[in-house]
């Protein structure tokens, strides 16, 4: 894995809020058709690590390299044309608009004569929904009225109109039903087969092996370490993220001590 | 998107709320005409042209006006400085109208842009509240024109032939105002703009979510900008009509609008928190706000019982649309 070029790496990333290390020194990187998965408990940094990713916070220093080469990315501008495309933790969609509207939110299609082309829009929008959520009906009605997981197939489905080779979801199903959860669990599946990268965030463990890779693990704004899910059980993982040891070095009591 | 704004109710019983909110043209239409029948019973001549069109030579300029309002209140702003940079407009229209209507025109709306881009640039880049940077606005160009009205603008107190027939004229044997023209044209080109441009649909998204905007890749002020500076322009215009139709400019021109101009908007359904609104509705709230006004000059009722009757209605239509809204 190690002769190929991740299609993302960040590097030495610190972000500091006043006094707060929030994120403090962290490296990781991620390649094309894997699912990196970043946990950690809350307030570990994991939103802020990608949001110097996405451009919605620019880190204070460190590096990031796509492809290898090293970019700069301070607006989410930047990163959506570095293909970087993000679904947030808190839905960021307009919700007095319609479906359509919100994929194509500040990047609107015109006619010929540069008036909205919602037709279109709408046509596009439907064609993503076929591939992302055939049962998604809704395209007329304010986003405010669909349940959750609707939402965050609009959400998905504008990360995945616009090409996105990286995708970032901070906690996609965290507002979701059981169903809704194995839904958006195949639609990332489906787009990691399609050779996409994506950094998944997430509290559930039984999702993160169920779906990454690799597992990252952070605690109080440090990378704890990078570890292959195969190599690991959900134990290992467990006691990085709550005591932050790398499996192997932990203690049997300590193990025990985990499961009380 | 504009009409289904104030949300679905629970299914279930249909509620008079949800009617209310699936038809609100509908409504404000019925409120207009009773309006109208019931000050026809007050004075039988205002069912005629003539009656009618006094209604709206009122309510062109402050429906103009109410456009700005409308525009910034569904980003979540609001302008206190309309009434301001009406008189300033008309103060300078008045002062260039020797050099012809166009150059005055031009020059009057000028004033607006500017101002409202100094506005937009404020609340935009700087991020100050849209209620101090135009109550600060408001104070600047007060003093500013109070200075000048003892020097260079002295005497700039009527303004052209031109002018005066655009903002007080009417066509068609006297019956239809050339300043409900302007209105229209203008309603025309906001409705159009609202529903049917990239710009329109990111003045709603502003209000609704500036964060999902923001990280969408927009930059906010930009649409904050714009949004101010068109704002600027509507409300000159309205300013320079306004001295064409009372043929006298002073610094109290357009002060009496500004409450009004926030009032048509919110009549209109328009919500102060951004994100809800349309202009249809706007023009139906000044619509109302006229006929209500010469109402009351009918009743002979003076500015003051005139003022409670306003804050009456708009603490009824507030309580209203809270109900309305929150059922969902
Ligand atoms: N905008 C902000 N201002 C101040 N502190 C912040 C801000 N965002 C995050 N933090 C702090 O940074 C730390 C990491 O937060 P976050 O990245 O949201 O953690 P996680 O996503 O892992 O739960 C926390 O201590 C949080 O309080
Ligand atoms: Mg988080």
């Amino acid at each position: 894995m190690t002769e190929r070029t991740p299609l993302v790496e960040l590097r030495d990333i610190r972000v500091a809020f006043g006094g707060v290390h929030a994120v403090d020194g962290v490296t990781v990187d991620l390649f094309p058709g894997e699912v990196v998965a970043l946990v950690g408990g809350n307030g570990a940094g994991k939103s802020t690590l990608i949001k110097t990713l996405s451009g919605a916070h620019p880190a204070d220093s460190g590096e990031i390299f796509v492809d290898g080469n090293p970019v700069t990315i301070t607006s989410p501008i930047d990163a959506k044309r570095l293909g970087i495309e993000t679904i947030y933790q808190t839905l960021a969609l307009a919700d007095n608009i319609d479906a359509p509207g919100n994929v194509f939110l500040g990047r609107e299609l015109r006619t010929r004569f540069g008036s909205l082309d919602d037709s279109a829009m709408e046509a596009a929008t439907r064609k993503v929904m076929a591939r992302l959520n055939p049962k998604f009906r809704n395209f007329k009605a304010a986003v405010r009225s669909l349940s959750g997981g609707q939402r965050q197939s609009v959400a998905i489905g504008r990360a995945v109109h616009f090409n996105a080779r990286i995708l970032i979801m901070d906690e996609p199903t965290a507002a979701l039903g059981p169903a809704e959860t194995a839904q958006v669990g195949g639609l990332i599946r489906q787009l990691k087969e399609e050779g996409l990268g994506i950094f998944l965030i997430s509290h559930d463990i039984h999702d993160v092996f169920d779906l990454s890779d690799r597992i990252s693990v952070m605690l109080t704004g440090k990378l704890v370490g990078t570890v292959n899910k195969e190599e690991v059980t959900k134990d290992d993982v467990l006691g990085m993220i709550i005591m932050g040891k790398l499996p192997g070095q932990i203690s049997k009591s300590e193990l025990e001590e985990l499961h009380t | 998107m504009t009409d289904a704004l104030l949300g679905p109710e629970p299914t279930g019983r249909p509620t008079w709320g949800m009617w209310v909110s699936d038809h609100p043209q509908l409504v404000l239409g019925s409120v207009l005409v009773l309006l109208v029948v019931v000050t026809g019973i007050i004075e039988p001549r205002y069912l005629t042209f003539s009656g009618l069109r006094n209604t709206v030579l009122l309510a062109a300029p402050l429906g103009i006006m109410a456009g700005a309002q409308t525009i910034l209140m569904l980003t979540g702003g609001i302008d206190l400085s309309v009434g301001m940079i009406a008189t300033a407009a008309a103060y300078v229209a008045a002062n260039q109208s020797p050099s012809g209507a166009a150059i005055a025109i031009t020059a009057g709306l000028l004033v607006g842009v500017a101002a409202g881009t100094v506005n937009g640039i404020g609340v935009g880049l700087f991020r100050v509240n849209p209620l101090i940077m135009t109550l600060a606005m408001s104070a600047i160009l007060l003093g500013l024109f109070t200075a000048l009205s003892f020097t260079v603008l002295q005497g700039s107190t009527t303004v052209g032939r031109l002018i005066s027939t655009l903002g007080g004229g009417s066509f068609l044997g006297n019956r239809i105002p050339y300043n409900a023209l302007v209105w229209g044209g203008v309603s025309l080109l906001v409705i159009y703009g609202l529903r049917r441009t990239g710009l329109g649909r990111l003045l709603y998204a502003v209000g609704d979510n500036p964060t999902a905007v923001r990280l969408a890749g927009v930059r906010l002020w930009q649409v904050h900008l714009a949004a101010y500076a068109i704002a600027g322009l509507l409300a000159a215009l309205a300013g320079i009509l306004l001295a064409g139709r009372t043929g006298a400019v002073d610094l109290q021109l357009g002060v009496n609008f500004v409450l009004p101009s926030v009032a048509a908007a919110v009549i209109g359904g328009t919500s102060i928190f951004g994100g809800i609104g349309t202009y249809s509705g706007t023009i139906f709230g000044a619509l109302i706000l006229g006929v209500l006004a010469t109402m009351m000059t009918f009743l002979d009722a003076g500015q003051a019982i005139q003022q409670i009757v306003y804050g009456s209605i708009l603490l009824g239509l507030a309580w209203l649309y809270a109900r309305v809204t929150s059922s969902s």
